[in-house]
């Protein structure tokens, strides 16, 4: 729910991050398992290396705007003041995205997740970090698709 | 770096955080009966379902919002804190608390003998918060 309604990016990074450790934990939750461990693990890997991207992505928006609330880094005259030529802040957040599996080749990690109790399970995989993915994308739509368009 | 704490920083920590004290004192009031625990914590859930945001939209369906805490660096806001309510948001507000309704009736069923159900439900109910 926090993350839905983040005003900033920062915050949504924060709760960004919750979600990731919580599917790192649930994923694990039966660590006897070996294969549940190892799931884990690599979920846990793949996920930071979507976050690392996610943030790199943030720290670019706030050295070049100087400013992290999404409704104004959304603002076509605000994004205009990010350089023309910064084509890998989009790329840094859909990589960011793509950690969340809301992009094919991601997929990989899906059937590892299953490791985890069954209805969470499905709560986390099934809608939240998808749909997390896809709300990413959808809330950051106009400052990466355009970025320095005047 | 300073700090400024509007008003509405009291609007922001109950709408974030009271949700999550009342699941808290449901845990532990309630931790020897977990079906007990279970129904408290899905009737909580559906006062406080995201329902009553739709009149945060205004008519042209932009977005609403509130500031709170405001991080200022030299003269000028770096940070604020607060929230953002928009199309995009109450869908996925909807898509999330709906599916893990689903998912909370279907699993007190379903994972009832499970010797962990308690600590299952803990997590749904933190993942639901974020």
């Amino acid at each position: 729910m926090t993350l839905s309604i983040s005003s900033a990016l920062l915050q949504l990074y924060v709760f960004w991050e919750l979600v990731g450790l919580s599917s790192y934990l649930l994923i694990g939750f039966w660590y006897e398992r070996f294969s549940a461990t190892e799931a884990g693990k690599k979920a846990f890997v793949m996920t930071r290396l979507g976050d690392v991207s996610f943030f790199i992505g943030i720290l670019l928006v706030l050295l070049h705007l100087g400013n992290l609330e999404i409704l104004e880094v959304n603002s076509p005259v605000i994004a205009a003041r990010l350089p023309s030529g910064i084509p890998t802040l989009a790329a840094l957040l859909i990589f960011g995205a793509w950690s969340a599996k809301a992009h094919s080749s991601a997929h990989d990690m899906a059937p590892d997740a299953m490791e985890g109790p069954t209805p969470v399970s499905a709560l986390l995989h099934s809608a939240t970090m998808v749909a997390a993915g896809v709300f990413l994308l959808a809330r950051l739509f106009h400052s990466s698709a355009n970025p320095g368009r005047r | 770096m300073n700090l400024w704490f509007q008003d509405a920083i009291l609007i922001g920590a109950l709408t974030t955080w009271l949700p999550f004290i009342a699941f808290l004192l449901i845990l532990l009031l309630t931790r020897d009966d977990h079906r007990l625990s279970g129904e408290l914590r899905l009737q909580r859930w559906r006062d406080h379902s995201p329902g009553p945001s739709f009149s945060w939209l205004d008519n042209g369906g932009r977005a609403s919002r509130s500031t709170t805490p405001r991080v200022v660096h030299r003269g000028r806001d770096l940070y604020t804190f607060g929230y953002l309510l928009d199309s995009v948001s109450v869908l996925m507000l909807l898509l999330v608390a709906g599916i893990s309704f689903l998912v909370q009736v279907y699993s007190l069923g379903y994972m009832a003998g499970i010797r962990d159900i308690h600590a299952i439900l803990r997590f749904n109910h933190f993942l639901r918060g974020r």
